[in-house]
């Protein structure tokens, strides 16, 4: 018996309408499932250097390998499709969120979907147990994402269905589009859905999910809700997000990062001018409740319901808008947020272009005749919404920046590309990367490029005392902090966000961390870097030992925190080699220019800039870590086959993608 | 003699996540299955617009109807938890219990064929153990009516801070 997984995968063609399906057991093993599961199936699924928009790119759907399990706070899934908005590279773009659409899957008796080819008619797929449908989507086409989810869970007359679907934006193949699901999106992964005219997958399932030790992982529950109930005695009331109100005006910031503009000034938000406003135009009054995912009695996505705009969840991702935008009308954001999520499209793609946009109205690069007459003034909404709307439409200027912002930027001169900072095509969010090495490593590394998923932002919290208005370490731990620093990476300063030193071990422990999570549907709030207690997190004990054991009581499969890092390196290796298969090299992992050339300007870090030796010595210190070639950056052929991924180095070898044979200095 | 206890379900608490389903069903099938859960969240949900729930569970009648309708008398109630418990030898599956039965408590399991409802798990139920915000809550049942009063009056306390504000 399969005990945690389900142990099937669905395949579904939709140009001959074939529906079958296929073990998920081995590969379950080695890839665990979510993140890492979803990246297995795609390199096996997918070709070298092919396009986002080829009917035969795999679109997948995932569940985290604890999904369903009952274990508090495992409900994550995956989508990982050729990416779109990498308009520069493509290869491997996906996306992890929450809600309930993974444990359904479960329940419904598959750990994931493979959908290839590309159906002539708009259609969704629903899945109800064995009964695997294609239905047509002619009567949702066209319509947001909200009134999807709604329609379509009318249309099969079950109000537990859960839905992933895609807006006007996805159908458009805006590159910007995002998969959503009950408000969660992230990553653009859209596009690549609506080019096979997929408008949705609909699942539902009343199955069980068989699990190892049913006893355990009540038990284990028990002790979690206990966890949090002392962490909330110890840290107030924190769970209720207090309406986001910590993510705005408190510390969400690590190394002062939360930049203003496209990357023009820090010391704007610092403003007490600037401060005030935001705290007049604070939402508190529009708070309705927090919601949260299937199986987590903590929820902590706050839903705002604004008079004449409706509701939606509002985190922590778009509080940094408002900067980038030059603004302090957090209404005016909230609408944006809103817009987008039923537009399906990316709400930090959109709002980083439009602060680029800005920047160069503002220096008179582009005026109105460029942009349909819409004014780009610094903190002006109207130019997100416009934008929003216009891109999803395809409409005016959109048209073009729903090709993604290098084609608009080539369009407009030298000067506007000069200042567009983008990775592969995806625009650089919130990190101030010229004072974060460790981050900006990441940035530079990542697979998938833009990512929370490769920055060495939980480590640095530990560097980070607690204060009034920010729940960090205790200040008397400090001390355990740093050694714990030199413990786990060689030095103390592996844990000072603005330090080179130590940061490729640290970005490694906290990118397989993440691969962890996102590969199990882990909350990634429930699990953190470091001691139990870590900053910023309310779940007690976040500990990757607590999740193994919460893994073994779930799969029967003896585990502990080596064991999980094992899978996440895998992760991490599979993931490294679809982009290198399809052309990423050591020259290809880096950074725009402006970052190593521009200072800082203002603020606390003024003055800061990557140093481009310290920089590169990072990247030799990664890949040897990583036991990549630190020449090509590729794939070395021991490291892949002590990973039980000798089939993979074999494939990378027939492409002539693995690293050359070297003597071993 | 110790006051019996009853599930006292405080909707507005409710977050709508399923623990509760989730804790039932491991408990009672050793699985983890919704369907089978003998408490059920049901969720009134617009995208955009609201999303509200609301569980629903056997609140063991002081004149149970199921009890009453059984024409196999496989209901009876547990002496010492309170509870109206089924006896599955006895059970026919005929589903008159669920027919009258004023909240839906009591269905019958597709997967045994006979009627299954909540238990309150012999007097230590399961699914309040893991409902944080106390939707869900195990309380005497002399109890129950000022456990209620309170919580609903916590509403109305924030009067008071506005009259203070007004003042």
């Amino acid at each position: 018996m399969v005990y945690g997984w389900s142990g099937k995968t669905l395949q579904v063609d939709l140009s001959t309408g074939k529906v079958s399906t296929a073990p998920w057991d081995k590969d379950a093993k080695r890839f665990l499932g979510g993140r890492g599961g979803n990246a297995w199936l795609f390199w096996k699924h997918s070709k070298a250097k092919q396009g986002p928009y080829d009917p035969d790119a795999p679109v997948i759907f995932g569940s985290g390998a604890l999904a369903g399990t009952g274990l508090i706070g495992t409900s994550r899934m995956e989508v990982t499709v050729v990416s779109a908005a990498k308009t520069e590279s493509n290869s491997l773009g996906n996306v992890g969120m929450g809600s309930s659409w993974a444990p359904e899957l479960k329940f419904a008796g598959y750990d994931n979907i493979v959908v290839k080819g590309r159906s002539e008619k708009p259609v969704y797929l629903y899945v109800y147990n064995d009964e695997v449908e294609l239905r047509d989507a002619s009567g949702v086409w066209g319509k947001g994402t909200f009134d999807t989810e709604t329609l379509l869970r009318e249309e099969v007359d079950d109000e537990d269905a859960q839905v992933a679907s895609i807006g006007p934006a996805g159908e458009n193949l805006v590159v910007q589009a995002t998969v959503e699901h009950g408000y969660r999106s992230g990553t653009p992964v859209g596009s690549s859905v609506g080019a096979k005219k997929l408008k949705a997958v609909v699942v539902r399932g009343t199955g069980a999910v068989n699990v190892h030790d049913p006893d355990a992982i009540l038990e284990l529950n028990r002790r979690l809700v206990e966890t949090v109930k002392e962490t909330k005695k110890r840290l107030g009331e924190a769970i209720p997000r207090s309406e986001g109100k910590d993510a705005y005006l408190q510390g969400f910031l690590v190394g002062d990062a939360g930049v203003v503009g496209n990357y023009e000034s820090h010391a704007w938000r610092d403003r007490p001018d600037v401060k005030k406003a935001y705290e007049e135009n604070y939402l508190g009054e529009y708070f309705e409740k927090n919601i949260g995912c299937f199986g987590c009695p903590f929820p902590c996505q706050p839903l705002f319901d604004i008079p004449g705009e409706g509701a939606c969840i509002w985190r922590c991702y778009p509080t940094y808008w408002p900067w980038k935008l030059w603004m302090t009308d957090l209404g005016a954001a909230f609408k944006g947020t809103r817009m987008m999520s039923d537009l399906g499209m990316d709400n930090k793609e959109v709002a980083t272009i439009v602060s680029w946009l800005m920047h160069l109205y503002d220096m008179g690069v582009v005026s109105e005749k460029d942009l349909d007459g819409v004014p780009f003034d610094k903190g002006n909404p109207e130019a997100l919404w416009e934008t929003a709307r216009k891109m999803a439409y395809r409409e005016g200027y959109g048209n073009a920046l729903a090709e993604g912002p290098v084609a608009f930027a080539k369009k407009l001169g030298k000067k506007a590309t000069d200042y567009l900072y983008h990775n592969q095509g995806l625009t650089m969010r919130t990190f101030e990367f010229r004072a974060e090495p460790g981050t900006a490593l990441g940035e530079a590394i990542s697979a998938r490029g833009n990512s929370l998923r490769a920055t060495t932002y939980h480590v640095v919290l530990w560097d980070k005392p607690a204060r009034d208005d920010y729940a960090g370490v205790d200040p008397k731990e400090m001390e355990d902090s740093y050694a714990w620093s030199k413990q786990m990476f060689g030095t103390e300063k592996a844990i000072i966000a603005t330090e080179y030193e130590g940061k490729p071990a640290a970005l490694i422990y906290e990118m397989n961390g993440a691969a962890i999570a996102d590969s199990l549907g882990y909350c990634v709030s429930m699990i953190r870097p470091g001691r139990v207690g870590a900053p910023g997190s309310q779940f007690g004990d976040t500990s990757y030992q607590f999740a193994a054991e919460r893994y073994t009581a779930a799969t029967g499969i003896p585990a502990d925190e080596a064991a999980l890092f094992e899978a996440a390196e895998r992760v991490c290796n599979i993931e490294r080699a679809i982009v290198v298969r399809d052309g990423r090299t050591r020259t290809t992992d880096t950074l725009p220019e402006f970052f190593f050339e521009n200072p800082v300007p203002d603020g606390p870090q003024q003055g800061k800039r990557l140093d481009r030796k310290l920089f590169e010595k990072m990247k030799d210190e990664y890949y040897t870590l990583r036991g990549w070639d630190p020449e090509t950056g590729l794939q070395k052929e021991a490291t892949l086959k002590k990973l039980d991924m000798a089939d993979v180095a074999k494939e990378l070898k027939a492409a002539k993608r693995l690293a050359p044979a070297r003597k071993e200095v | 003699m110790t006051v019996q206890k009853v599930l006292q379900v405080d909707i507005e608490k409710c977050v709508g996540c399923h623990m509760c389903e989730v804790a039932c069903s491991l408990k009672n099938t050793g699985k983890v299955q919704p369907s089978r859960s003998r408490i059920k969240v049901i969720g009134y949900e617009k995208r955009g617009s609201y999303h509200n729930y609301i569980p629903m569970v056997c609140q063991q009648c002081t004149t149970p109807l199921c009890m009453e309708a059984c024409p196999t008398n496989a209901i009876s109630r547990d002496a010492e938890t309170g509870a109206m418990v089924v006896d599955d030898d006895a059970c026919v599956g005929c589903r008159v219990c669920n027919m009258v039965c004023p909240i839906g408590g009591v269905s019958i399991d597709p997967a045994t064929d006979v009627a299954y409802k909540c238990d309150l798990c012999g007097g230590d139920p399961e699914c309040v153990k893991y409902c944080y915000y106390e939707a869900l809550e195990y309380v005497p049942k002399d109890k129950m009516d000022s456990s209620l009063k309170r919580s609903k009056s916590e509403k109305l306390s924030e009067l008071f801070a506005l009259m203070e504000s007004l003042r």
